[in-house]
């Protein structure tokens, strides 16, 4: 194949990829994380390679688990807010709008602190606790201090539609209150806009999620310690051994001949931080993406 | 704005109120629990005749209190389990170990208070840095966009499909850039830490200048902000009242510093640098939606502040001092430093609210 006919597709891959960016960063975060698990196959030993996809999993399950308790969450809030609003129950709309506002205020790693608090003092008096129930608790103390952002778009999305016509005129039409705003409004009219705040909620847990566990990796109790919690990519990270193996990005600085020992020496290390760091680079960049190609 | 501002300094009250009446039922509880405990190992441990580390002793000291207490099965060996974790807890508490009580003293809150105050300067600074820079690295790549350039890695791409054979020169320049890229992108959405410990033993991880350097250039900080500035300048571009200004008249060139174009200091000051360009209005319309916004960087801000300082384990700095104390659960100090992070927050989110209020009110012409 000439040359020229090289270039003219590869600049027609490059339109596509500008004209959807959300769709083409996707793609390149599986792919991506698909070759770094295919190099780790060759040359990374098997019980660091076993940790690997296990803290992978365990921190994509987190996201998950936190998007999905996100909606729950959010979507149950910002209906309160606005039925207690609209129905003029005062206290009801007061406390929750001051419970939200309470939550806003506490940065988000500090109310996650305080959250693994309760949940090693937990573990300390129930030490049959599996792991699966572990993870689904610490995503659940993510989802505290990240679901507000569902609740905001929730709310303003039912108020900007409940300013038209269209909401009495349904109200007159008599489709009941409950379906104008669950299915027509949220479903019908707001599944992109729902999409995007998702989009950054997994972004935001996956973050938080690293940041807490690398961070807790000293342990909170001389009971419990980060062993006692699912493994993740930020507690990975926090072991010596991939401390060990950042230390080493360093010395790619002075030596540069170094370079190559990392993609095989000290793989571990560099495995966890490339996986966190692209992640958030590809969600970042697909909630950028899905917000222009949408235009929300 | 009345409202808000009060909502504000109740929530302050009340969560004041929540921390004290938490701390006080906290103390009294835990007071409660050790001064039981002593009271029922202390006779025991004041006599003078029994070594408790001695097998014998351990020994006659059950089969008295049984032959004492004939009716209370047990009570021997509970007490003795009692007084060991007693004597265990000499030498394990941190408080015994250190002699420090466990209440917050005024040693404690001098501590703190310059270890707060260090931690909203750096704060304050890296607000600043992080919404400048961050701002105009979004009207840069607005401005790009709508000189239809793409984005700087469509551009690289771009760049790297147009080399020729035999210009090894400019091969190597296209390369160095795509590594520097490479490494911009990495810093820029590394989590700190990750930076941090590929920089350990080259670089002064203390002071506060690296921990600045941090705050603003990795977690995301400057990206984030920058992506919501940009969506706001997009969205902005897309209003009715730009079609009106392009029908007034007003430029519509998008070069850099041509004369009618936009110059270069639009980039730190969007509001006042281009008066007779469409993207003056623009600026103006997406600075005022952002204004709300900025509650929540200075809460991200806080929280990256935070994991550094914690992830970074480095002494005398308020992240570190506050994990410590969940450690040894020192919970009057945790509250301490909780409390003043949200008095951080709520503070920077009333000001920011106020500046908005008056704003919105100067758009709206009310008085």
């Amino acid at each position: 194949m000439s040359r020229e006919r090289v270039g003219a597709r590869t600049s027609r891959v490059l339109e596509i990829a500008s004209a959807r960016p959300d769709i083409s960063w996707l793609v390149l975060w599986i792919a991506g994380l698909g070759i770094l698990l295919l190099w780790d196959l060759f040359f990374l030993n098997a019980p660091a390679l076993d940790r690997f996809i296990n803290a992978l999993a365990n921190t994509m399950l987190a996201g998950f688990l936190v998007v999905a308790f996100s909606l729950l969450l959010g979507w149950l809030s910002g209906i309160w807010l606005f039925m207690t609003e609209r129905r003029g129950l005062r206290t009801g709309y007061l406390l929750g709008s001051f419970l939200l506002n309470l939550v806003r205020s506490v940065p988000q790693i500090v109310g996650m602190l305080a959250g693994y608090v309760v949940l090693t003092l937990f573990i300390e008096r129930n030490s049959g606790l599996n792991a699966s129930t572990i993870l689904c608790w610490m995503s659940l103390i993510t989802t505290c201090v990240v679901f507000y952002d569902v609740t905001d778009l929730i709310r303003s999305r039912i108020a900007q539609f409940a300013a038209l016509d269209f909401y009495p005129a349904m109200l007159c039409s008599g489709v009941r209150e409950s379906r104008i705003i669950n299915i027509e409004i949220l479903w019908k009219n707001s599944r992109a806009h729902l999409l995007q705040v998702m989009i950054g909620v997994f972004g935001m847990a996956v973050f938080l999620q690293c940041s807490i566990d690398f961070v807790l990796s000293v342990g909170l109790s001389t009971d419990v310690s980060a062993t006692n919690f699912p493994v993740t990519l930020g507690s990975l990270l926090a072991t010596m051994d991939s401390k060990q193996d950042i230390l080493a990005i360093g010395t790619v600085m002075t030596s540069p001949g170094y370079l190559p020992q990392l993609f095989t020496t000290h793989l571990q290390g560099v495995s966890v931080a490339s996986a966190i760091t692209f992640t958030l680079l590809c969600i970042h960049n697909i909630g950028n993406g899905f917000v222009r190609r949408h235009r929300l | 704005m009345k409202s808000r501002t009060l909502e504000h300094l109740l929530s302050i009250v009340l969560v004041g109120l929540l921390f004290a009446a938490l701390l006080t039922w906290y103390n009294e509880g835990r007071e409660r629990e050790v001064s039981a405990r002593e009271e029922a190992v202390h006779p025991y441990l004041a006599m003078d005749s029994v070594d408790f580390s001695d097998a014998y002793h351990r020994v006659l000291f059950r089969e008295t209190v049984e032959a004492f207490y004939p009716s209370r099965d047990g009570l021997g060996d509970s007490l003795l389990a009692s007084i060991d974790a007693y004597r265990m807890e000499r030498f394990t508490r941190a408080e015994y170990k250190s002699g420090v009580s466990n209440v917050l003293t005024m040693d404690d809150l001098l501590r703190l208070s310059a270890m707060y105050a260090q931690f909203i300067v750096v704060f304050l600074c890296a607000l600043v840095l992080t919404s400048m820079g961050g701002r105009a690295l979004a009207i840069y790549r607005f401005v790009e966009a709508k000189q239809g350039a793409g984005t700087s890695g469509i551009r690289f791409l771009r760049r790297l499909l147009q080399l020729r054979a035999g210009s090894p020169l400019r091969a190597l320049v296209v390369v160095v850039q795509g590594i520097l890229l490479l490494a911009a992108i990495a810093v820029l959405y590394s989590p700190a830490y990750v930076v941090a410990y590929a920089l350990k033993g080259r670089l002064d991880l203390s002071s506060v200048v690296f921990l600045l350097l941090l705050a603003v250039l990795t977690n995301g900080a400057l990206v984030n902000y920058a992506a919501r500035y940009a969506l706001l300048l997009a969205a902005a571009s897309r209003e009715g009242f730009v079609d009106t200004a392009v029908a007034k008249n007003l430029s519509t060139d998008w070069r850099w510093s041509a004369t009618s174009g936009i110059p270069l200091r639009a980039l730190l000051a969007p509001g006042r640098a281009a008066p007779g360009h469409v993207f003056h209005h623009i600026a103006l319309q997406a600075e005022f939606q952002h204004r709300s916004s900025l509650k929540e960087h200075a809460a991200f801000l806080i929280t990256g502040l935070i994991i550094i300082e914690m992830a970074l384990n480095i002494q005398g700095h308020l992240g570190y001092d506050l994990l410590q104390n969940i450690l040894y659960r020192r919970y009057d100090i945790v509250a301490a430093i909780l409390f003043g992070m949200f008095l951080l927050v709520k503070v920077t989110a009333l000001i920011i609210d106020v500046r908005s209020g008056r704003e919105e009110r100067r758009f709206a012409n009310v008085t």
